[in-house]
């Protein structure tokens, strides 16, 4: 139990510290998934999907390369497998949390592109 | 960590009845005893707006609303101790370890702006330094601990982050001004010495990590050919546990970095920039420096070291050390008070993770003797240091009195520098060290 409430406070106290990014990223993907999901035609496209499961690998593939520059580590300094799992579940996570801009965002360009580049 | 097997075994209820408790902070005894005081009215005064002295504030508002609790100390600032060798080591802003004390403490708490000068616990009341008598019928102490730099003949605190001076512990303001002087150093090199006392200190690996930093700002600075690198210990050992001793000396000697043990820093010559240490056998020994780090000698702040409240002999009275039991961290002599934090007279750890672990004990021990029992919660001595052995790594080394290792995630394994433990030191303790404050953790 000490270790679960622990990490549930760790994590709530990380979000707290980080609230203006955690409200602008919630606010924002529900703006745009709201604004994608009235445009016409059905909300999930098979070809979006696609578009978006690329862009989500390269999301992943491009934090696992930078998340630890950006925490003043580097990739060389990961030597022991708690490093590695850490790493790939952030770069999972954040890549995951990413797809709520993404794939509406690559729907409102779909529906709203002008009919001559469709 | 819990098995399943065990899991299995737990009832439903008290499974739930335990994460009530997670949810509220307080563990199934803490509740009960709340429960039994809840009607009556005590004056709890506590003394220091620290770490410990916030969170169990926090605590005792939520478990016992009726109580009258008041808060003795001037400090508006709230320092975020564990953050300064970070901005000691140009890592983080000053600004990052600062905080306003009004914004963490209880609306219902009572808080006295003045100092406690004196502890009268024969008539259960203190002074505080505007001549104020507080009487009380519960006391925390939880004053922390003061830095005797005057110890240190000629050192002039007003001299650090000029001529080779630094020192992480001072304050937020000295520890970015000693990033001033550590910077100059890294970029120059010259000789260079970081000291360590004989006393307890607060956050033991600290001198440590600084040494530690300031090698891999020489590294990347360009200084590190032309730096000639010197830990002046007082103690005879880096770490209190072996294998780290072993671990961090060797490291050292692989740097470069020549280890010398009982070796105290008695004086400085600042325009000089000359050190004296005194070896244990009384010999005087002065070195001319580019760069010193000093750690000042600790003891309890006078108010309790002057007081009955302090351990009267042992090793522990030369500091004036608050005499608490260190399983219910109940004073020995006057069962109404209560030591939490750096104050304590315990074998080990004046740590942030120590204050996270005691202070539930505290509130439930002093909720016990609230209610009319007897303490029920023993404290096994945690502490631990996230140490930092270079920027982006660290060794997550927790310990108990008896320096048993005592890790919170059995998989992450002490002994390894990992990048986890950067990152917790890094981007996570903050986070979790407010929780503490709120009472969460």
């Amino acid at each position: 139990m000490n270790e679960l409430n622990l990490t549930f406070f760790m994590l709530l106290g990380y979000a707290q510290a980080h609230w203006f990014i955690v409200s602008v990223f919630v606010v924002g993907a529900a703006i745009l998934n709201y604004l994608a999901w009235v445009q016409k035609g059905a909300f999930f496209q098979t070809e979006l999907l696609k578009l978006t499961l690329r862009s989500w690998t390269g999301v992943a593939l491009f934090l696992f390369l930078t998340i630890p520059w950006m925490t003043g580590s580097s990739l060389a300094l990961l030597s022991y497998w708690v490093d590695w799992m850490l790493l790939i579940v952030m770069a999972l996570g954040y890549a995951f949390a990413s797809l709520f801009w993404i794939y509406p965002t690559l729907r409102l360009y779909e529906a709203l592109k002008p009919v001559d580049k469709k | 960590m819990i098995k399943m097997s065990h899991l299995s075994e737990l009832s439903r209820r008290r499974f739930l009845l335990g994460s009530v408790a997670a949810a509220t902070g307080l563990s199934l005894n803490a509740q009960s005893f709340a429960k039994q005081a809840e009607k009556s009215t005590p004056h709890i005064v506590i003394v220091g707006s620290g770490s410990a002295g916030i969170s169990i504030a926090n605590r005792l508002a939520r478990a016992l609303p009726k109580a009258k609790i008041s808060m003795v100390d001037r400090k508006e600032t709230h320092f975020y101790w564990p953050g300064l060798t970070l901005v000691a080591t140009g890592a983080w802003h000053k600004s990052k370890v600062l905080a306003d004390n009004g914004h963490y403490l209880p609306n219902n708490i009572h808080w006295i702006r003045e100092m406690a000068i004196e502890f009268d616990p024969d008539n259960k009341q203190l002074i505080t330094d505007t001549g104020r008598h507080v009487e009380y019928d519960f006391l925390v102490v939880a004053t922390g601990v003061e830095y005797n730099y005057r110890a240190i003949e000629g050192l002039d605190t007003e001299a650090f982050g000029q001529k080779g001076l630094a020192s992480v512990y001072h304050s937020p303001d000295v520890a970015a001004l000693s990033w001033e002087a550590i910077k100059k150093f890294s970029e120059k090199g010259g000789d260079g010495y970081f000291t360590l006392p004989s006393t307890p200190i607060r956050c033991a690996g600290a001198p440590l990590k600084m040494a530690f930093l300031t090698l891999d700002r020489l590294k990347q600075n360009g200084g590190f050919d032309k730096a000639n690198l010197n830990f002046y210990a007082a103690t005879d050992r880096l770490f209190g546990l072996p294998w780290f001793h072993d671990f961090i000396e060797t490291r050292f000697k692989e740097n470069g970095m020549d280890v010398q043990y009982r070796q105290e820093l008695t004086a400085v010559d600042v325009d000089a920039q000359i050190a004296t240490f005194e070896t244990s056998n009384g010999a005087k020994v002065t070195k001319s420096y580019d760069l010193l780090h000093v750690v000042p000698p600790m003891r309890a702040p006078a108010s309790v070291r002057q007081s009955n409240l302090a351990w009267q002999e042992g090793n522990m009275a030369e500091g004036g050390w608050l005499a608490v039991d260190k399983s219910t961290l109940q004073h020995i002599n006057y069962p109404e008070v209560f030591g939490c934090g750096d104050v304590n007279g315990t074998p080990r750890g004046k740590t942030a993770a120590t204050v996270k672990m005691s202070v539930p004990i505290v509130v439930e021990n002093l909720l016990a003797v609230i209610s009319g029992n007897q303490p029920t919660a023993d404290f096994n001595g945690y502490t631990s240091c996230p140490l930092l052995t270079q920027f982006g790594a660290a060794m997550l080394i927790e310990f108990d009195y008896q320096g048993d290792l005592v890790p919170t995630y059995p998989f992450i394994d002490p002994h390894k520098e990992s990048w986890l433990a950067w990152v917790m030191k890094e981007q996570l303790l903050k986070p979790t060290y407010i929780q503490m404050l709120k009472g969460n953790v």
